[in-house]
C-alpha cells in the first residue's frame, strides 16, 4: 500500500476491487455486531444486576438490623424482614411459608466464640407501645455449638383478628432471652426499630453499581437491546463520509493534491460523528440515571416529536451536502487554510447531524435502556451511573467507526474514488441522508434494520 | 358449454393452488395463525399486508396452536385426541404428530420458543415438550389440575398454581422435581395462572376466591406482599418492558397498578367491569383493557393516568395479542370470522378477515406479551 502523497500518479482501481476495499470499511464500521454473537447480552445483563442486587440487598438488611449485643464472647444481632427486606433481599435457604406480608418477621443470629450456646433457641417477645407479643412462630436449631440463625414471626393482626397499629406506636422493641454464657437463668437483650419502618427513599433508589459493573451494563446493552437500531447507523456513517470528507471539484481534479486533505478530513469526520452521537448518548443515559422510571414515561410522551425534529435536523444537513456538492469548492480555495477552514463548519455539521440522528435513535429505543436497566439493575440512582452505562456502550460503538475511518484514511484508492467523484458522492450523500431523515419523521426506525437483521443470524 | 365450465374451474381451482402455494409462510415473525371455533382449518394472515395469504387444513379440530419465532414450526393441539401436530411452515406440509400421555388443555411457549409446556387444568398431567424436536423432554405423571404454566428467563423453573392444595408449585427442569409453596390460607381456593415480572424475579398469582394477589420472591419462595383487589380478581399482568403490575377485579372494574420496581401504587381507579385482557403498547404507555365477558374496550394512557377511548368491539373478544413492535394490538372473536387491528396510539381499529366461523385460539409469531 502506498500513500497518495509519495506516488507519482495514482489509478483508480476497477469497480470491483474498490467495491470490495469498500465493503471492508463497512465491515470494520460493522464490527460492534460481533458483539451479540460473543457475548450473550441478556445473561450479562441478568448477571451485573444479580450482583447489583446483592449489595443493595446487603444494604438493607444492614439498614434493618440491629446488634443486640457485642462482647467478645457473644454476639447477637435481630433483623426486621419486612416485605420491603424480602423484596430486595434473597434468602435461599429460607424456603418456608413466612408471610412476611401478613405477620413481623425477625431473624435472629447468635454467636459465641467460647463455650457452647443454650441448646433450645431464644424465646423472644415483642414490644409494641404498651403491649407486648408473643410470635406465632419460633423456629431454630437445637443442640448448636457456636452460631444459630432462628427465625420468630409474630402475626400483623391481634387475637380479635384487628390489625394491630406499629405505625402508631412510634417504636417497636424485639427482646431475646436465653440462659447465654452458662447463666442459671435467661438473660433478655432487646433491639429497637423506629417508625415508619418502611426504608428510607435514599436507600430504595440507590443502586450500587460498581465501575467495572457499568463497563459490563454497557458491554450487554450493545450485545442486546440496541443493535438494531444502531445498523442504521452504519449507514448513515458512510453517508455522511462520502458526503462530507470530499471536496467537490470540476473534472480533471488534481487528485493527488487532494487525496491528503481527503484524508485529514475523513478521520476528522469521523471524529466529529463519532463524538456527536457519544455525547448524545452519554446525556441520554444522564437523564436515564437521574430519574430512572420516569425516563421511560418522557420517552414515550416526546419519542414523536424528538423523532420529527431529529428527522427535520437530518434532512436539512443533507440537503446542506447536496447543495454543497453543486460548489466549485475545490477549484475557488486557494490554499490549505481555507480548506482547513472549510473543514471547521463540515465537521460542525457532522457532529450535528450524527447529535441529530441518535437523538431519534434514543428517542426509539430509550425506553428499553430504561426497561433493561431497571429491571435488571433496579433503581439506576444516580445520573453518573447512567452517563458511565451509556458512554461504555457509545465507545463500544466508536471504536469500530473510528477504526473503519482510520482504515479508509489509508487506502488511497478509496481516496482517489472519493476525489474522482466527490460530485457524485455528494448527491448520493444527500440522498441517504434524506432518506434516514424521512425514516425519522415517519416512525418507520425500524424498517432498514428489519431489512437486513434476518440474515444476521441474530435473534 | 359444460365442458367450458370444467375447463375454467379447474382452471380456478389451479390459479388458487397456486396462490396458495405461492404465499412464503416460512417466517412466523410476520404471520398470524387463527384456527377456526369449528372447521380444522388454520388461517394464516399477514401482518403487514393484513389478509389472509394461506389456509391450512387440520385433520382435527384445533383447540390451541403456538408458532415457534425462530423456526418456521406451527405447533397445534387437539384435546378430545391428546394430539399435538407441528406443521411445517416452509415446506407447508405436516411434519409431525404426537399422542401425549395426558390432555393438553394448556399450552404455553417458552421465552426461546423452543420448549412447550403442556398442563390440564381437568385431569392434571404435565409434559415438557421439544418443539423443533417434536419430542416429549420429560412428563410428570402426577401433576395437579393446573392452568397455564410459567417459565422463568432462565428455562429452568417453570411454574404453576395448584388449587387443590392452594399452593405454588415450581418444576425444576434440571431435576424434574417440583416443590410447592402453601399461598392460599385453605387449601382449594381457586388461584390463577402464574404471572412474573420480566427478569423472573417476582412471581404473581390471584387467588379468586379471597380476591388477593400475592407477591412471590421467586428466589426466596416467600410471599412478601400480597394486595386485596376486589371480588372476583383476574390473572395478574405484567407489561412487557417491565415497568408495572396490572391487578383487575372483574367485578368491580377496579384497575390497579403497581409500579414494579419498588411495589409503589401508580393507579387504582375503576375502568369497566370483566375486563381480564390486558395489550400493552411501547414504552408501557398505551394499554387495551378487555373483556371476554363483553364487547367493551378502553384505551387508558399511563401518562394521562386516564383512558383516552374507549368503545365496544362487533363482538366479544376471545384473545388478545400485542405485537413486538408494541404499538398494534390484534384481538381475536369467537363469535366473528374477524380478527382486530388496533392502533394503541391512534385508536384505530381495523376488522381482518380469517377463519369461517370466528376463531377457537390464534397465535402470532412473536408477541410483546412474554410473561403475562
Amino acid at each position: 500500500m502506498s500513500h497518495g502523497s509519495h506516488s507519482p500518479a495514482l489509478h483508480l482501481p476497477n469497480p470491483l476491487k474498490l467495491g470490495l476495499l469498500a465493503l471492508a470499511g463497512v465491515a470494520i464500521a460493522s464490527s460492534w455486531l460481533v458483539f451479540p454473537y460473543f457475548v450473550q447480552g441478556q445473561q450479562l445483563l441478568r448477571g451485573v444486576g444479580d450482583e447489583s442486587r446483592m449489595m443493595k440487598g446487603e444494604t438493607v438488611a444492614q439498614y434493618l438490623t440491629r446488634e443486640l449485643v457485642k462482647t467478645p464472647n457473644l454476639e447477637i444481632t435481630a433483623t426486621f424482614a419486612s416485605d420491603e427486606y424480602f423484596q430486595y433481599v434473597d434468602r435461599a435457604r429460607i424456603v418456608g411459608n413466612l408471610r412476611p406480608d401478613r405477620n413481623m418477621i425477625f431473624f435472629v443470629s447468635e454467636t459465641v466464640h467460647t463455650g457452647e450456646l443454650p441448646a433450645d433457641p431464644p424465646h423472644a417477645t415483642l414490644r409494641v407501645g404498651e403491649a407486648t407479643y408473643e410470635p406465632a412462630l419460633a423456629d431454630g436449631p437445637t443442640n448448636v455449638e457456636h452460631h444459630r440463625l432462628s427465625v420468630f414471626s409474630f402475626p400483623k393482626l391481634d387475637a380479635n383478628g384487628d390489625p394491630i397499629d406499629f405505625e402508631s406506636a412510634g417504636r417497636m422493641r424485639l427482646y431475646v432471652s436465653s440462659p447465654y454464657l452458662g447463666s442459671p437463668s435467661p438473660i433478655t437483650f432487646a433491639g429497637g426499630w423506629d417508625a415508619p419502618y418502611s426504608l428510607p427513599e435514599e436507600l430504595k433508589s440507590r443502586a450500587d453499581i460498581t465501575p467495572v459493573a457499568a463497563l459490563a451494563l454497557g458491554a450487554g446493552l450493545l450485545s442486546s437491546v440496541l443493535t438494531p437500531c444502531l445498523l442504521q447507523l452504519v449507514v448513515m456513517f458512510g453517508g455522511i463520509i462520502a458526503g462530507f470528507s470530499t471536496v467537490p471539484g470540476k473534472e480533471g481534479i488534481d487528485v493527488q493534491r487532494m487525496t491528503p486533505i481527503i484524508r485529514r478530513k475523513v478521520m476528522q469526520i469521523a471524529f466529529a460523528f463519532v463524538l456527536g452521537f457519544t455525547l448524545l448518548y452519554v446525556l441520554a443515559g444522564a437523564l436515564i440515571g437521574a430519574i430512572g422510571h420516569q425516563a421511560q414515561l418522557v420517552f414515550a410522551e416526546y419519542s414523536r416529536l424528538v423523532a420529527v425534529a431529529s428527522g427535520v435536523i437530518v434532512i436539512l444537513l443533507g440537503l446542506w451536502v447536496g447543495f454543497r456538492g453543486t460548489r466549485e469548492l475545490a477549484c475557488r480555495v486557494p490554499n490549505r487554510v481555507e480548506m482547513h477552514s472549510l473543514s471547521i463548519k463540515d465537521i460542525a455539521g457532522t457532529a450535528l447531524a450524527s447529535m441529530g440522528y441518535a437523538l431519534g435513535c434514543t428517542a426509539c429505543f430509550g425506553g428499553a435502556i430504561v426497561a433493561t436497566l431497571i429491571v435488571y439493575v433496579g433503581a439506576i440512582g444516580s445520573a453518573m451511573i447512567g452517563a458511565s452505562i451509556m458512554l461504555t456502550f457509545a465507545v463500544g460503538v466508536a471504536i469500530p467507526f473510528l477504526l473503519a475511518a482510520f482504515y479508509i484514511s489509508k487506502m488511497d484508492s478509496i481516496l482517489s474514488a472519493l476525489a474522482r467523484h466527490a460530485r457524485t458522492l455528494s448527491y448520493a450523500s444527500m440522498v441517504v441522508i434524506i432518506a434516514f431523515g424521512l425514516i425519522l419523521i415517519t416512525d418507520n426506525f425500524h424498517t432498514v434494520s428489519d431489512m437486513i437483521y434476518p440474515y444476521l443470524g441474530l435473534n | 358449454m359444460r365442458r367450458w365450465i370444467a375447463w375454467m374451474t379447474l382452471l380456478a381451482i389451479a390459479m388458487q393452488l397456486q396462490v396458495g402455494s405461492a404465499a412464503d409462510l416460512s417466517n412466523p415473525l410476520k404471520l398470524m395463525f387463527v384456527a377456526d371455533a369449528e372447521d380444522n382449518i388454520i388461517d394464516v394472515v399477514d401482518l403487514d399486508t393484513r389478509e389472509a395469504v394461506a389456509r391450512i387444513e387440520t385433520k382435527y379440530p384445533v383447540d390451541d396452536l403456538v408458532a415457534t419465532p425462530y423456526a418456521p414450526v406451527l405447533v397445534y393441539t387437539n384435546i378430545e385426541h391428546k394430539l399435538v401436530s407441528l406443521y411445517d411452515l416452509k415446506e407447508q406440509r405436516l411434519a409431525m404428530e404426537v399422542t401425549l400421555p395426558m390432555t393438553p388443555r394448556h399450552m404455553v411457549l417458552d421465552t426461546s420458543g423452543s420448549k412447550i409446556g403442556f398442563s390440564d387444568s381437568v385431569d392434571g398431567g404435565f409434559v415438557l415438550f421439544s418443539a423443533y424436536g417434536g419430542s416429549i423432554i420429560f412428563e410428570l405423571e402426577d401433576f395437579p389440575p393446573s392452568r397455564d404454566v410459567l417459565f422463568d428467563p432462565n428455562e429452568i423453573e417453570i411454574f404453576y398454581s395448584n388449587s387443590a392444595t392452594g399452593s405454588i408449585g415450581m418444576i425444576d427442569t434440571n431435576l424434574r422435581q417440583r416443590i410447592e409453596m402453601q399461598v392460599a390460607d385453605t387449601p382449594g381456593q381457586a388461584l390463577s395462572a402464574p404471572s412474573r415480572s420480566l427478569d423472573g424475579r417476582y412471581v404473581y398469582v390471584a387467588n379468586e376466591d379471597t380476591g388477593e394477589v400475592y407477591s412471590l420472591n421467586a428466589f426466596s419462595k416467600v410471599v412478601y406482599r400480597s394486595f386485596r383487589v376486589g371480588d372476583a380478581p383476574a390473572r395478574p399482568y405484567t407489561t412487557p418492558e417491565g415497568a408495572f403490575l396490572y391487578m383487575m377485579d372483574k367485578a368491580s372494574g377496579r384497575f390497579l397498578s403497581v409500579e414494579q420496581n419498588r411495589f409503589e401504587q401508580y393507579v387504582d381507579t375503576k375502568i369497566g367491569p370483566g375486563i381480564d385482557l390486558v395489550t400493552v403498547g411501547r414504552f408501557d404507555r398505551m394499554n387495551l383493557l378487555m373483556s371476554t365477558e363483553n364487547s367493551a374496550y378502553y384505551l387508558f394512557d399511563n401518562i394521562r393516568r386516564a383512558v383516552v377511548d374507549a368503545g365496544a368491539f362487533e363482538h366479544t373478544p376471545l384473545d388478545s395479542l400485542g405485537s413486538v413492535d408494541g404499538r398494534t394490538a390484534f384481538v381475536a372473536f369467537r363469535h366473528s370470522p374477524t380478527v382486530a387491528f388496533v392502533d394503541l396510539e391512534r385508536g384505530a381499529i381495523e376488522y381482518v378477515a380469517a377463519t369461517e366461523n370466528g376463531a377457537g385460539a390464534f397465535a402470532i409469531g412473536l408477541s410483546n406479551n412474554v410473561c403475562h
